[in-house]
């Protein structure tokens, strides 16, 4: 028989994962890859909640009779899991309510966007700081069948019914190449989170009789991603397939390998690797997360150095900002609570690891591409240009009313910068260290938190936000939106244009000539002539 | 005379008999009592000599040359600001020349638990009268009390609080309120002004923008001091200058002299070198008037409020401290210039404008307590140190009632509002409780916690088990090594430490020329 997306409408669904979605030619990463050609599934673009591949899968398994039939559902995952903050779009969107189990990963700005999120929801959240506890204190989380009443949607909704949802995916691709909207690429690179998605999109492909290796990346610890689990999952999407039609062998056994050693410290922390491919994305105007989608085009890129051929990536990662509410902290249990605020007081990234990874964010982002920085940046003693250009946006962010060019009657951004780096001058080393470290935080933080664009490329408006966000964020980068404000006023309420407003009369001694020597003083018959040495010298 | 290291050819060798590291209240004191004894001495400076008449009063400018780290020096987890001097002339160029005796109170309990021979009460007191008439120290007259300060004691009048006028060491003053940018008038009667031309009519030598970076010593005794010369601009090393001496006495503050000392190796038994560091944290509050009070301008602090500093309570015969807030609070006003203030007014954009545009109108007391903490100072690199601090329990729950204290002044004052500089601003109306200030859990980053009184790092005592440094300054386990500055003190001692220091540099200065 022939499979088609068509095939799988005898099978409940809610009809989220509509039109197929687009895949974007990106030349550019073509030549950076040393492939003859490149392109991006658009997942992203989904039309329903914020996008993301979770909805092809929530798509079939929240139409799922056990499911459909429940007023309340339960799930677990990370803090800033996107599965759960997907569903918690789903429940708002179905009038359901969920009961989030959550256990704790390190904040960033990505993790805290989709707290916010779950908070904001119908939801109700209970926590423990880690995954066994949370298993062992909610049994059906593993086991299966319902906790509290509520049927459990498994991690990463990679129950049968979403990995059917990614089968549709891999089928929607098929037909995709076979009317000729896509070239039939020669290899397919998914993230592995679960394993609902690469198992899914390679027996769709396989069901379609397109044969193209699938390789999936995986992003966690090595246990979560192995070839029983894979089988297992490819098991219970078949038995759904099954009353359907019959299932090709290929289908059962797809082309599918999983390709490991790109996790770096472990699920949930980026790796300067990924960093770089998520500002690679952004060039491109695609958004990449530095710790799913980052960690798989790391990964690519590594096997597809110099391979040449037809890549296809496909972009699971949802778009924009999810939906949050004020106040949605008030909805976090205590010990939550407690554990962020632990990590807001610096039990969260260390300084140097967070200022070091800033740094090496930058120099790794930066050392990809060198390019893109406004050649008047001055380049001061400590700022180097690009370092001038983060202060002098920051600057047009913060100083304002409404983020824009800075008001007339003071300095400019890059006087303003150029103020902060005399200011600077002098600092002591590791407080410069710490000031370079900021800087690429600053201006790549916002890769990490799953933006678009750099800092520097942002709009004033977004680059306010941005600044916002990370003062609210747990651990140290409120020290980074902190530090960065308070060297733009410093640079700005130094100039005497801007204390009219202040009804600042300013400093009563005369301001000497640039260059003028200091006048004479009783002082003077203290002080030794330059270069004179010292009675006492030997 | 004073030399400029960075225009010396370096490396450059020095021979002494005493080489003094720091030219703050305690170095420049020790240093001149013993030129003016005859020994050849050196005094080593990180910072530069800056005379009035290079003071410009702008801060971009001043805060630079006067503070280390540029003014924005703070503890390693950047929860407290800490304001130190780096000039010829120490913490004094930048002070307010606030002077204050160590109470009577404190004085007794150090005796009983460090013994303190070489400072019985008789000696404080000559120490002290001294000094203060070293430093010509006198009343401000209540016709020369700016209308900052005349606020804070309207306030103190009408809740029926203690209160009064304060003293300082200042001559010839002309109320500009530049201070804590240096006097460009010469009106601060400072170290720089009143003792670094005694030291060098006394033969004395002051090598500037030279950084000690350890104490040598051979066979269990101080034998000099290794140094580098600063490039003027960068701060960057230039090279090594080395004073060998006879003797060697540590005055390069409560984080400086620690460091030092624990970046030489000297030993210390009792464990405690750079453990027991005190700071005088403090909090603020902003009351917003109708009619300008121009904070900034007059002699900045003149008066303030004693309600909530109890000595006698705090420091029982007994040795049992009531455990309650309200009695190590020393409320004064408090101002700085735009930038300063910019920097500590919260928000952005708007918010942050709105607020800047009532400067005129503001006026700031703060709540600086006399703590209990122990913080920690090490190490970092030659040049750098990491200073570990944040406030006990019974500190925290102290600085936000004397921050509750200062609004609740504020408003009493006339203030149509009292504002709590935290993210988000908190505002309270003459009718608004203030408890939930009082309640308030201080955390990291929630408010700027300012410190400008490091001490206590190196304390003396009797006992070589207890404390490494004896009651005449001598470090107890190191020979021909002594200390002159608030690395002293025992404990945090709740006023102004700057006479103390100078009468430290005195007594320990003596102590040194006598062997």
């Amino acid at each position: 028989m022939t499979w088609t997306r068509a095939t799988l409408d005898g099978l409940p669904r809610l009809g989220w994962a509509g039109s197929p979605t687009p895949v974007t030619e990106v030349p550019g990463l073509a030549e950076q890859l040393g492939a003859d050609w490149f392109g991006v599934k658009r997942d992203d673009q989904l039309d329903a909640l914020s996008g993301a591949t979770k909805v092809r899968k929530l798509d079939f398994v929240l139409a799922a009779p056990r499911f459909a039939d429940a007023k309340t559902w339960a799930s677990f995952g990370a803090i800033g899991s996107g599965s759960l903050a997907s569903l918690t779009q789903a429940a708002t969107e179905l009038d359901r309510n969920l009961l989030a189990c959550c256990f704790w990963e390190p904040p960033s700005p990505d993790v805290m966007g989709n707290l916010a999120c779950i908070a904001s929801g119908p939801t109700t959240i209970r926590y423990a700081s880690g995954r066994v506890g949370l298993a062992l204190r909610y049994p059906p989380l593993i086991l299966g069948g319902k906790l509290k009443g509520a049927p459990v949607v498994p991690p990463g909704a990679s129950a049968g019914e979403g990995v059917v949802g990614c089968v549709r995916g891999g089928l929607e691709l098929a037909e995709q190449i076979s009317a000729g909207d896509v070239p039939k690429p020669d290899r397919i690179y998914v993230p592995w989170g679960t394993g609902g998605t690469s198992v899914g999109i390679a027996m769709g492909l396989a069901m379609a009789g397109v044969a193209i290796p699938v390789v999936t990346v995986s992003t966690v610890e090595r246990p979560f991603a192995t070839r029983s689990q894979m089988k297992g999952l490819i098991k219970a999407a078949a038995r759904l397939l099954a009353p359907l039609g019959e299932l090709p062998a290929e289908a059962l056994e797809p082309p599918l390998s999983i390709v490991h050693g790109h996790v770096g410290k472990g699920y949930g922390h980026p790796t300067p690797a990924s960093l770089g491919a998520c500002a690679d994305f952004a060039e491109h105007d695609l958004l990449l997360e530095p710790v799913y989608g980052g960690k798989a085009f790391a990964g690519m890129r590594q096997l597809e150095a110099g391979r040449g051929g037809k890549v296809l990536y496909w972009l699971t990662s949802h778009r924009g900002e999810r939906p949050s509410v004020e106040g949605w902290r008030d909805k976090l249990p205590p010990a939550l609570t407690r554990d962020l605020a632990r990590a807001e007081r610096g039990k969260g990234p260390s300084r140097r690891r967070l200022l070091i990874g800033g740094a090496a964010a930058a120099v790794v982002v930066g050392g990809l591409r060198p390019t893109g920085y406004d050649d008047d940046a001055p380049a001061g003693r400590v700022l180097s240009g690009w370092e001038a250009q983060v202060i002098a946006a920051a600057a047009e962010a913060v100083i304002p009313d409404e983020p824009g060019p800075l008001p007339a009657d003071g300095p400019t951004a890059w006087e303003v910068a150029a103020n902060v780096d005399r200011y600077l001058t002098g600092m002591p080393k590791k407080m410069v260290l710490e000031i370079h470290g900021m800087m690429g935080f600053l201006e790549q933080g916002t890769l990490m938190g799953g933006g678009l664009r750099r800092l520097t490329k942002l709009e004033p408006r977004a680059r306010r936000r941005f600044l916002e966000t990370l003062s609210r964020m747990p651990g140290l980068a409120p020290q980074a939106s902190r530090g960065v404000r308070d060297l733009c006023y410093l640079g700005w309420y130094q100039d005497p244009r801007t204390w009219g407003m202040l009804g600042y009369g300013g400093p009563l001694v005369p301001r000497r000539a640039p260059g003028s020597p200091p006048p004479s003083s009783k002082y003077d018959a203290l002080v030794a002539e330059p270069g004179r040495l010292p009675g006492s010298s030997t | 005379m004073i030399y400029d290291a960075s225009t010396l050819p370096l490396p450059l060798e020095l021979t002494a008999d005493l080489v003094v590291v720091g030219s703050g209240a305690g170095g420049a004191m020790a240093a001149t009592v013993a030129a003016e004894a005859g020994l050849k001495v050196v005094v080593l400076e990180a910072g530069a000599f800056v005379p009035p008449s290079q003071m410009t009063q702008r801060e971009e400018e001043m805060l630079p040359q006067l503070l280390w780290a540029n003014g924005g020096r703070t503890t390693a987890d950047r929860g407290v600001h800490i304001h130190q001097g780096r000039a010829v002339g120490g913490s004094t160029t930048h002070n307010i020349n606030l002077c204050g005796r160590i109470p009577e109170p404190i004085r007794r309990e150090w005796t009983r638990t460090r013994g303190l021979k070489h400072l019985p009460a008789e000696r404080w007191e000559a120490l002290y009268d001294e000094v203060e008439a070293t430093l010509g120290v006198s009343a401000v007259p209540e016709e020369r009390w700016s209308r900052h300060n005349r606020l804070l004691l309207d306030g103190v009048r009408k809740l029926g609080w203690r209160g009064g006028g304060l003293r300082h060491n200042r001559t010839g003053c002309l109320a500009s309120g530049y201070c804590l940018l240096g006097c460009a008038y010469d009106a601060k009667n400072n170290a720089a002004k009143v003792l670094i031309p005694r030291l060098v009519a006394a033969g004395g030598e002051v090598i500037t923008r030279c950084q000690a970076v350890v104490v040598t010593h051979a066979g269990g005794e101080a034998t000099g001091v290794e140094a580098v010369g600063l490039d003027p601009v960068t701060r960057r090393k230039l090279g090594r200058v080395t004073v060998h001496a006879k003797q060697v006495c540590l005055s390069a503050s409560a984080t400086a002299t620690p460091a030092i000392l624990q970046r030489s190796d000297v030993p210390d038994p009792s464990g405690t070198t750079g453990r027991t560091l005190r700071i005088h944290p403090a909090l603020i509050a902003a009351g917003e008037f109708d009619a300008p009070v121009r904070a900034w301008e007059g002699i900045p602090q003149t008066t303030d409020c004693t309600e909530f500093l109890d000595f006698e309570a705090a420091h029982p015969e007994s040795g049992e401290a009531p455990d309650e807030a309200g009695l190590r609070t020393w409320i004064l006003p408090a101002f700085a210039h735009p930038v300063g203030t910019a920097t500590m007014v919260p928000g952005l954009g708007a918010a942050h404008r709105e607020l800047m545009a009532k400067y005129e109108r503001l006026a700031v007391f703060t709540g600086m307590i006399h703590d209990t903490t122990t913080g920690r100072v090490r190490p970092q690199g030659d040049l750098g140190l990491r200073i570990d601090y944040w406030p006990n329990a019974a500190d925290r729950r102290e600085l936000v009632y004397g921050m509750a204290r200062c609004a609740e002044l504020l408003l009493a004052a006339g203030a149509k509002a009292a504002v709590i500089p935290s993210a988000p601003l908190q505002e309270f109306g003459p009718s608004d409780s203030l408890a939930a200030v009082e309640s308030m859990d201080l955390e990291r980053g929630a408010l700027d916690i300012t410190a400008v009184h490091p001490m206590s790092s190196v304390s003396m005592g009797d006992d070589p088990a207890v404390a490494p440094v004896g009651s005449d300054g001598r470090h107890h386990h190191l020979g021909r090594l002594w200390i002159a500055d608030g690395s002293l003190f025992p404990t945090s001692i709740g006023v102004p430490p700057q006479i103390s220091i100078y009468a430290m540099g005195l007594h320990v200065g003596r102590a040194l020329t006598a062997t």
